[in-house]
């Protein structure tokens, strides 16, 4: 994957090329990054579904290093703060990108769409069937129906991996420039259902 | 009971689980979620000639302050004229359980299944009358 130099940057201090606005790998400059700076620009990915993961963890790895406070104790006290303070958000940021549905979830928010507590919209029919899944599931585990609780799981995993198809589809489709509101709802709706899939799926031990 | 007995038997021991049969025609049933903790609630009213709920039933799977505003909610609305039923404001449920702020959806849950409840009732009579 040709991710290489996304960032653009020279170091101010060496004018050494940085691959991340935090740091700059030659010399080890720690930069207070303004607050505008998204997830994928700190590790030098474009802002884009589509991510290498090996890519990422060693990316991380190599920024943690980099940023470390143990590898700044000898700084002034400012740098060290700095360097505490972008640990915890470096952590923040490959967390929710190391993670496609919350890497979606953030892509969408990114693009301006709604979160799930303004847009609690969910595909059509999926609460009614959440329950009966969940309602046929407690049944069948009242009557001791190994057959029938395994039926159910299946139709769980199922349905997830489905949504979570769906989501991915979504997510890539939300690069293009064409991208339209209509298809952030959609997004929105399927992230919404995928938490209630999740919630039961645990319940149910999928 | 004390005040506070009363409250927390609906955490203990809530009122009214269980379900009608969706498909008769003097039951409303309506089905709700909240998509931030993943909580789904039904709650279903029986009424009678009158309009006035007679019973009201919930399933609620989340957290126990999700429970306890439907148990709450099917107690508060039995007796009362579907209008009646309709003015029930989740504010008023949160305040009688004492909700923290961060439970506040779960009593907008209750609301907002009462509510659909009612719609789906009134969508069913509708359409009775107009056969
Ligand atoms: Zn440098």
């Amino acid at each position: 994957m040709e991710t290489q130099n996304l960032y653009p940057h020279r170091c101010s201090k060496c004018n050494a090329q940085m691959f991340s606005p935090v740091v700059c790998q030659s010399c080890q400059t720690l930069f207070d990054i303004e607050r505008d700076v998204d997830y994928f620009t700190m590790f030098g990915f474009e802002r884009k579904f589509d991510i290498d993961s090996e890519e990422l963890e060693k990316r991380f790895i190599e920024l943690s290093r980099l940023v470390h406070p143990d590898f700044h104790s000898n700084d002034v006290d400012n740098v060290m703060m700095l360097s505490m303070q972008i640990t915890s958000e470096l952590n923040q940021a490959y967390e929710t990108l190391s993670d496609p549905i919350k890497r979606a979830e953030y892509l969408l928010a990114l693009s301006g769409g709604p979160d799930a507590e303004k847009d609690k919209s969910t595909p059509e029919e999926l609460l009614p069937y959440i329950l009966h899944l969940r309602e046929s599931f407690e049944f069948a585990q009242a009557q001791d129906d190994k057959a029938k609780t395994d039926e159910i799981r299946q139709s769980i995993k199922v349905l997830k991996e489905q949504t979570e198809q769906r989501i991915f589809q979504l997510a890539r489709e939300l690069n293009s420039p064409s991208n339209d509101n209509s298809l952030r709802s959609e997004l929105r709706k399927q992230l919404n259902a995928i938490r209630y899939i999740n919630n039961l799926a645990r319940f149910v031990n999928v | 009971m004390r005040y506070n007995e009363k409250v927390l038997e609906h955490y203990r021991n809530p009122k009214n689980v269980g379900s009608f049969d969706e498909q008769a025609e003097n039951v409303g049933t309506g089905i709700v979620g909240a998509p931030e903790c993943g909580d789904v609630m039904k709650l279903q009213i029986q009424v009678n000639e009158n309009n006035h709920i007679v019973d009201a039933r919930f399933k609620a799977y989340g957290c126990g302050s999700a429970i306890a505003s439907s148990s709450l909610a099917t107690e508060w609305i039995k007796g009362k004229t579907l209008d009646e039923a309709k003015q029930i404001k989740n504010t008023d449920i949160a305040s009688e359980l004492a909700l923290p702020p961060v439970k506040m959806h779960c009593s907008v849950l209750a609301e907002n299944a009462i509510k659909k409840a009612i719609e789906d009732l009134q969508r069913k009579k509708a359409k009775d009358n107009n056969k």
